[in-house]
């Protein structure tokens, strides 16, 4: 099934079905949950209102981390496989997590200041979440950074991959070290099946999470099919 | 209005909670249209070549 939609004229059926839909679910999930995320939902009984930050702080965390193992996972196909398509999910991507990661430490300082009288501690949460960034960073500039760009992508994959090593890092530093950030509310072990939030609080955090997914998505999707139109272009003039 | 006031002050953590957002909005606003504007760029330059 992965052959079949690494070819480009089998991703642009699917993307032509996919669009409309992660659109619709985008705008109907982000719309409730901004509600849900503003009003609805109750101040915290100790960080009162300060605790909706939450809400756009943790699924940009969740995003900047899945678009990086997504990109992981591409990079290796485009190693092994040479599939055009993982190297043009990785050039359309990248950009995109890195924002979302951006936005993870942007509004992690905008929390941080208010609760921990700080916008910023070298705590390993936050330090490595700072790797990845500039991980992504180096990532997309390694793009491209060579004339041929086959050969940047190839730098770019090699890099994405090694960056992996860090993604555990992120996920565990709350539990390996002793740290100011708090650990995941959600899941880690002992909170699985017994998360320790209010359901009227997870409700907001998990719509926000999908239908930023469902958003992000969409952009990945459009950008994808911008560059394949321009692959293509390029193909039949013979420049780029 | 003072409904909207109070709920606008976010009891005095106004000033964190919503720069958070707009930050949130002007930033995941900005990957859409700049992808948009990418695309439609690109369909201008194919129509202009045939």
């Amino acid at each position: 099934m992965i052959t079949k939609y690494a070819n480009p004229t089998n991703f642009e059926k699917l993307a032509k079905i996919l669009t409309p839909v992660f659109a619709l679910f985008a705008t109907l999930l982000l719309a409730f949950g901004l509600c849900d995320a503003l009003l609805i939902s109750p101040p915290d009984y100790q960080q009162s209102d300060a605790v909706r930050i939450m809400y756009i702080h943790v699924p940009s965390a969740w995003m900047a981390m899945m678009i990086y193992a997504a990109c992981g996972v591409a990079a290796l196909m485009f190693i092994v496989w040479k599939h055009t398509l993982a190297e043009l999910f990785l050039r359309a991507a990248l950009p995109v997590g890195a924002v979302a990661c951006a936005l993870c430490l942007a509004t992690g300082m905008l929390w941080g200041k208010p609760m921990w009288g700080a916008w910023w501690v070298w705590d390993a949460r936050l330090t490595s979440v700072l790797v990845m960034m500039f991980l992504y960073i180096a990532v997309i500039a390694l793009t491209d950074a060579f004339d041929r760009p086959e050969q940047g992508g190839l730098a770019a994959a090699w890099l994405t991959i090694i960056g992996l090593v860090n993604l555990p890092v992120i996920k565990y530093s709350v539990e390996w070290w002793n740290t100011l950030h708090q650990p995941s509310s959600l899941t880690s072990v002992k909170r699985v099946m017994n998360p320790a939030m209010a359901d009227d609080m997870l409700r907001p955090l998990l719509v926000m999470g999908l239908g930023l997914m469902c958003y992000l998505a969409l952009v990945i999707i459009i950008r994808m099919r911008t560059e394949i139109m321009a692959r293509k272009i390029a193909n039949t003039t013979g420049v780029k | 209005m003072t409904d909207f006031s109070t709920f606008a002050a976010m009891s005095g953590y106004g000033m964190y909670v919503w720069p958070a957002y707009g930050l949130a909005l002007i930033a995941y606003g900005a990957v859409f249209i700049h992808a948009l504007i990418k695309k439609d760029r690109l369909k201008k330059k194919q129509q202009g070549e045939k």
